[in-house]
């Protein structure tokens, strides 16, 4: 059985309103342990509501969800743990910090979690070496720092439970390159010293291929596709029919396709380019 | 679900409600609750919640919505009517299931509970469709004409207008982000809705300071993007929608007087309930 | 284009800790201007002082050193304050946070009321703003329900209702998805191209500017270069040397240079990538 089992899982908000919204309906998928998979979607696809739902914030109206073999809405027991086993990082995450200093809000988890300080002193400088947030930082009130730097402490507040699952929306949502850049290697330093799972909700398709090794589209409540990256890609048509933000290389790749060369689909910048190479290289037309 | 919120809300249309003017429809109002109280009797009531579901049935707003803003109060009518029969001991004993007990049920009770839910709900009813079939901000706007006489004490009249406008929108971006902290918080083991007393209390400190937070740098943002728009101490303003008394209005004081005087004269002389039971008050 | 300048910054500097015995400037010795109906985009990264600019060009900020003028009227002048506001108008990142009405039409009348229009006009400005942003038909909607792009076309309208010469976006996309994204930019761009609005869009996404008439990038609170996009978008170099992140396209013209592909330099679109892999195949 896998990691999280999602199964049959629908949701709607607002019934019997004009404003009626399905979020979810019929929704199954599994993770396996350690993977690393990206919900891609446009706004209102359902993402942010299946996220809280793994994370028992949401309670789905039909169907289950297993987290390690365990329905996490079986119980009040059952939610709270959840709550410590899936770590959930809010778009913008830096609004909800609130501590005195940095130490006070990254420690905020860990304590909740009913750890001795001793302890919630070791996560917090884990934590906070994870997302490259420096120790004399740790003392300054969260309110002083620069906005990159209250991203860093934020996301360093979920980490600091240690989460087997971490669940992270639009991590980069607002940020410039670099802080993008950083924000994504700040993932990996987590998933390799820890070995979790992490669930990345993101509109990019770029950092979902660089990103994880499984996809999971979401279209008006329902999965479009889950694959790899590979696969998803090669569906890059009906992506675009979607609304979703295909990158440049992948629809000139298809335009070339569509000019009668052979042009395959990709998933990153270099392989297009080794691509059109071998194509120009391989003889110019007469 | 905190999202589900539809109180408060406007309901764009044409009718003949929507085309009252904002001022006067809030002087109705005023009017009809205070004859709301002045009803003694049921026949006078039901005159109200006729005359109530009318309006509704004018203004054209699907029933489904009003049902809803009506399911909204259904626990206070229950909790009204429960305290009416169980503390209300006048008229006739209807039901005493222990001799000894002070506890009885009694004509009385039963009458005013009635009475009462009657009552609230013809109030909701009414005061509903103001805030239907009103835009928020011609709402403010009338209430700041009808305050304008306040001026002469000094009263910053449009200040405070405009804080309501922007009070009104802003309440569901706040209840947003409410619900958006506290499920963040959650997500961190936060005690909102488990633990004890103090634990909580804790934890609600994890939702306020981000709120205030949040809503000083909204202010803030606001502030700045209204200086951006020419926005002054509104001396100057002008308005699109122009307020305009017509003869719609006139027809609709004049009903509502008609009803005023139907209920004051009802109520005095209760002939008409020879067919229908006093309330016992 | 005649030389007649709508924004002129003559050599400003600007600081937020003014006080302070050794100031760290926002923006340093700034000069530009913007002309009567261009279509300028000022690119930078975040902290590049670009945001700062927005805010010095309709007076909400003034100068420390140099001269910010509109239309010839000196912005640091607190008369002239409500004409230069008049004249241009600035939309900010965080649509939810500039909209101050509850529906849509009447937080478009707000600028116009405030300057004092006559009601009928109002209702004129109103409407044509509203079908300038294709929002025409949400007219009634209640503002908080609509999607972040849409929320931000209503910011735009607000702003054109009052007529300005000149519209500045600050980072108008910044916080929206792909889709808010392109609506609010073909947006932008048919107001100057059908309505004439001259525009400055401050922004750090490069794929932004490729329709502009005159691209401008900031780094260091300084201009470090300026240009068609067709000559800035050459300069890869400088430009990730800014913490400008290329477009798609110029990554793979970038990726193809690295294959040992010669090709054009100047490529700005999808379009221009195909065809010029289509004539070095053909050639």
């Amino acid at each position: 059985m896998a990691f999280i089992e999602v199964k049959n899982v629908s949701f709607g908000y607002g019934h019997k309103t004009p404003f009626e919204v399905q979020a979810l309906n019929n929704v199954s998928f599994s993770v396996e342990k350690g993977e690393c998979i990206s919900v891609i979607g446009h706004t209102g696809s359902g993402k942010s509501t299946l996220m809280q739902m793994l994370n028992a914030l949401i309670k789905p109206e039909a169907g289950e969800i297993l987290i390690n073999g365990k329905n996490i809405n079986a119980d009040k027991k059952s939610v709270s743990a959840a709550r410590f086993t899936v770590g959930l990082c809010f778009q913008y995450p830096e609004y909800q910090l609130f501590g005195e200093t940095c130490f006070e809000d990254i420690a905020f988890g860990p304590r909740n979690m009913g750890l001795n300080e001793e302890e919630v002193k070791k996560r917090v400088l884990q934590a906070a070496g994870f997302v490259h947030l420096k120790t004399e930082k740790l003392d300054v009130s969260p309110f002083d720092l620069s906005g990159g730097q209250k991203r860093r402490c934020a996301i360093a507040g979920v980490m600091a439970m240690l989460p087997e699952v971490l669940i992270l929306d639009e991590p980069t949502a607002g940020l410039d390159p670099s802080g993008r850049e950083s924000v994504l290697r700040m993932i990996e330093r987590y998933r390799e010293h820890t070995g979790a799972t992490v669930i990345l909700v993101t509109h990019s398709m770029e950092i979902a291929a660089q990103m994880s090794n499984r996809i999971l589209v979401l279209n008006k409540g329902e999965i479009a596709y889950y694959g790899t990256p590979q696969e998803i890609f090669s569906h890059s048509n009906e992506l675009i029919s979607m609304g979703l933000n295909v990158p440049s290389f992948t629809k000139i790749m298809i335009a070339l396709r569509r000019l009668g060369y052979n042009a395959q689909d990709v998933y990153t910048v270099e392989e297009a380019a080794k691509q059109i190479g071998a194509l120009i290289r391989g003889g110019r037309d007469t | 679900m905190i999202r589900d919120i539809s109180i408060g809300q406007f309901f764009p249309g044409n009718s003949v409600i929507h085309k009252l003017d904002p001022r006067a429809k809030i002087l109705l109002t005023l009017l009809f609750i205070i004859s709301l109280f002045l009803c003694k009797n049921f026949f006078s009531l039901l005159l109200m919640l006729v005359f109530a579901v009318v309006c509704v049935l004018l203004s054209r707003i699907s029933v489904n919505l009003i049902w809803k803003s009506l399911k909204a109060i259904i626990f206070i009518v229950l909790f009204t009517s429960a305290l009416q029969i169980i503390y209300n001991d006048k008229g006739d004993v209807l039901w005493k299931p222990s001799e000894t007990g002070r506890f009885c049920i009694t004509t009385g009770g039963v009458y005013s509970a009635v009475f009462l839910s009657v009552r609230i709900i013809a109030l909701i009813l009414f005061t509903s469709l103001l805030t239907y079939t009103t835009s928020p901000t011609m709402l403010t706007d009338a209430i700041e004409r009808l305050l304008s006489p306040l001026k002469i004490f000094k009263v910053k009249v449009h200040s405070l207008a405009m804080m309501m406008t922007i009070a009104l929108r802003f309440i569901p971006i706040l209840i947003r982000e409410i619900d958006i902290i506290m499920s963040a918080q959650k997500a961190r083991g936060a005690k909102l809705d488990n633990g004890k007393l103090g634990e909580r209390l804790k934890a609600m400190v994890s939702v306020f300071i981000p709120l205030f937070v949040s809503a000083f740098r909204r202010a803030a943002e606001l502030a700045l993007a209204m200086e951006c728009r020419c926005y002054s101490d509104g001396t100057q303003r002008t308005r699109m929608n122009r307020m305009r008394f017509t003869w719609r209005d006139i027809v609709s004081f004049i009903t509502v007087g008609i009803l005023i005087f139907a209920v004051v004269f009802t109520s005095f002389y209760p002939l008409w309930d020879i067919f229908l039971f006093q309330a016992v008050m | 284009m005649e030389h007649n300048p709508l924004i002129s910054f003559d050599h400003v500097w600007f600081s937020y800790d003014n006080e302070e015995p050794s100031p760290v400037y926002a923006v340093k010795d700034l000069s530009f201007e913007v002309n009567k109906g261009e279509f300028l985009v000022i690119l930078g990264h975040n902290g590049s002082g670009k945001s700062t600019i927005a805010k010095l060009a309709n007076s909400i900020f003034l100068p420390v050193k140099g001269k910010v003028t509109v239309d010839g009227m000196d912005t640091s002048a607190p008369e002239n304050e409500l004409e230069v506001r008049k004249r241009v108008g600035v939309v900010f990142q965080n649509p939810d946070n500039q909209i101050v009405a509850s529906i849509v039409e009447e937080d478009v009348a707000f600028g116009p009321e405030n300057l004092g229009i006559a009601p009928n006009e109002i209702r004129e400005r109103v409407d044509d703003a509203l079908k300038a942003v294709d929002m025409y038909d949400r007219r009634f909607h209640e503002t908080y329900r609509l999607s972040g792009g849409q929320k931000q076309r209503v910011a735009i309208a607000g702003m054109i209702a009052m007529r300005p010469d000149c519209i500045v976006l600050d980072e108008p996309t910044a916080m929206l998805d792909p889709q808010g994204r392109s609506d609010v930019l073909n947006t932008i761009v048919s107001l100057n191209k059908e309505h004439g609005v001259t525009i400055v869009l401050i922004t750090h996404f490069m794929e932004e500017a490729v329709g502009a008439d005159r691209v401008m990038v900031v780094n260091n609170a300084e201009i470090a270069a300026e240009g068609t996009p067709r000559e800035i978008f050459s300069r890869r170099e400088l430009l990730q040397a800014c913490g400008l992140e290329l477009p798609d396209t110029a990554k793979l013209c970038e990726a193809l240079k690295k294959e040992g592909i010669v090709m054009r330099d100047d490529i700005l679109t999808e379009q221009e990538l195909i065809d010029e892999i289509v004539r070095i195949k053909r050639a």
